[in-house]
């Protein structure tokens, strides 16, 4: 019966494609930090919504529309943009101790405020550093990161990803850590010329 | 009653908490920790924030003008030619 529906039918305007088009911005803005590349972005998006329209008999009606799309299109990444580009080894990520660099800017920062030191730092980090520690972020790690984001919970990014939730764990945490081990460095760079700025003046 | 998490086992599943990851038992030992260890709570705080800030900068939208139009077209244009 769906499929006698279905033929004949000139133009995507159903209620399913109406619904899959409503997370066009969600999944376009995570395409573009996937690839970090417009053309590749919009390619990889019209590829998802091909497929998903191809197999939407493969959807289960009244379960999570936004993670089936997702899903899609982290299979389509991996599956082909990621095979372009050799991926760098994340060794900085494995000598990290946890919570060294905290303690090290809690005990720098614990004199001058009494507030959380990091925590300013972090403020006076712009987005555009943001987005350039995202985009040193080795991808395995970022994509993550953007699904972590995107509201999915450890098991449907584990999913999504075909990996063990074990696995979408430790990314996060590395991923995590590496981000913020980059943008310390950024706030680093600027609180000295802050301080160089001052000097100068007095 | 559940038995309380000691800083070591907070800082280990620190990540797992601001998630909402946890077992509800875990969650509840965590949260009884925090309720009186200043130094964890203030590391939370800490993580707290850099995750809002990282969270917020990958779904701020992006999406170009033509975007939406460019796939309706190829869209159709692959219905088109099923039919």
């Amino acid at each position: 019966m769906p499929e006698a529906q279905q033929r004949q039918q000139p133009a995507p305007a159903g209620d399913f494609e109406q619904q899959a088009l409503g997370h066009l911005a969600a999944l376009y803005r995570t395409a573009l930090r996937m690839t970090r590349s417009a053309p590749d972005a919009e390619d990889l998006v019209q590829e998802t919504y091909i497929r998903a329209f191809r197999f939407r008999e493969q959807f289960t009606p009244g379960t999570n529309l936004r993670a089936w799309l997702f899903r899609i299109l982290t299979n389509t990444f991996i599956n082909t943009y990621r095979k372009r580009s050799a991926e760098p080894q994340l060794t900085e990520l494995d000598d990290v101790e946890e919570s060294v660099l905290y303690r090290r800017m809690s005990e720098r920062g614990a004199a001058s405020s009494g507030g959380d030191p990091e925590r300013e730092t972090l403020d006076t980090i712009v987005d555009g550093e943001v987005q350039t520690a995202l985009e040193e972020l080795p991808e395995r790690f970022r994509g993550v990161v953007l699904l972590d984001a995107e509201g999915f919970c450890y098991k449907e990014i584990a999913d999504m990803m075909e990996i063990p939730i074990g696995t979408v764990m430790s990314r996060l945490h590395r991923g995590r850590r590496f981000l913020q081990q980059r943008l310390a460095g950024y706030a680093r760079k600027q609180g000295l010329a802050a301080l160089r700025t001052t000097d100068t003046k007095s | 009653m559940s038995a309380e998490l000691d800083c070591a086992e907070l800082e280990r599943r620190l990540f797992e908490f601001l998630d909402q990851e946890l077992p509800e038992q875990v969650c509840a030992a965590a949260r009884a920790h925090l309720a009186h260890c200043p130094p964890c709570e203030g590391r939370l705080a800490h993580e707290e924030h850099f995750l809002a800030r990282i969270r917020q900068w990958c779904t701020s939208d992006t999406a170009p003008d033509g975007v939406r139009e460019r796939l309706l077209i190829r869209l159709r244009r692959l219905d088109s030619h099923r039919g």
